[in-house]
């Protein structure tokens, strides 16, 4: 009972490991509300895995930092001539 | 058997007749290749990080469209119809090369995050401070050193979904797997990378 009482007001208690099996739902914003709570708690807790969060939600910054290729200029132009010779009519 | 009756498809934007390209009308063609390249040539430029190749491929991608055009039926968007074969064609070529030395699966475990038997990790992880202590073309090159060291399928994921910043769905569909799947590899691939960043990024 009381410990029905202790996860409905703070939340299921959660590990380490199932802090970072939640992680990428975290940072999306979808994470179950009924697990935010756990979640927060053990950020709160832990020392170690609110650092441990910030490097992925970096390592994610980082990727979406990347440059985006451009395309060369004649790309649909060399691309259409491609086809037209090597289409069978 | 061929489907005489008018198929159109509606993506978001674009409209493309079906018959028309089935036909290989060059107005169809015209508007296909223009709509798409673009897309296109990005996935592929990601992955195989080689201009000339990745227009090369491109090229081949539209080639194997028109060809097999008469297979599309409909269910999928055109545009993740032609990723899909872009990013098959891409990950024969990136086999044939065997430019970069990917890692093995048991170093893509070895890199995830190790927790005891009470579920504690067993690391102590030290902050990052990447923009002060790099500059942004040096942080650029070593996010490349890192993608390019992971093995295909996790390349793959990362290219679709953080750098493309297409949904999970979209990016089930484009690789053939569940989205569950996509999620599982997408979180294995950022863990990894995480682990080979954090060699330069550590303080």
């Amino acid at each position: 009972m009381i410990t029905l009482l202790r996860k409905r007001w703070f939340g299921p208690k959660l590990t380490c490991k199932e802090v970072d099996a939640f992680l990428a739902e975290y940072l999306e914003g979808t994470l179950d509300p009924k697990i935010q709570k756990g979640f927060k708690k053990h950020l709160h807790m832990c020392p170690n895995c609110p650092v441990f969060l910030e490097q992925y939600r970096q390592t994610v910054h980082l990727l979406k930092d990347q440059p985006t290729p451009k395309p060369p200029r004649e790309l649909v132009d060399h691309t259409l001539a491609f086809l037209r010779k090597r289409l069978p009519r | 058997m061929l489907c005489l009756l008018p198929v159109t498809y509606k993506p978001l934007k674009q409209s493309y007749d079906i018959n028309a390209l089935r036909a290989r009308d060059p107005v169809a063609l015209d508007q296909l290749v223009r709509a798409e390249s673009g897309r296109v040539y990005r996935c592929i430029a990601r992955l195989v990080r080689d201009p000339q190749e990745a227009e090369n491929l491109m090229q081949e991608t539209f080639l194997q469209a028109i060809l097999k055009m008469d297979t599309f039926r409909g269910e999928a968007k055109l545009s993740t119809w032609l990723c899909a074969i872009g990013i098959n064609l891409s990950r024969a070529w990136l086999r044939k090369s065997k430019r970069y030395d990917v890692l093995g699966e048991d170093e893509v475990e070895r890199l995830q995050p190790q927790y005891d038997l009470a579920g504690r990790s067993t690391t102590q992880y030290q902050p990052w401070n990447p923009e002060q202590q790099t500059e942004r073309n040096e942080r650029i090159d070593r996010v490349h050193q890192a993608l390019d060291q992971l093995p295909e399928d996790y390349r793959v994921v990362i290219v679709l979904r953080d750098l493309e910043e297409l949904s999970t769905a979209e990016a089930a569909e484009i690789i053939g797997i569940s989205e569950g799947a996509v999620r599982v590899r997408l979180h294995r691939a950022r863990q990894v990378l995480r682990s080979l960043l954090n060699d330069y990024f550590a303080t």
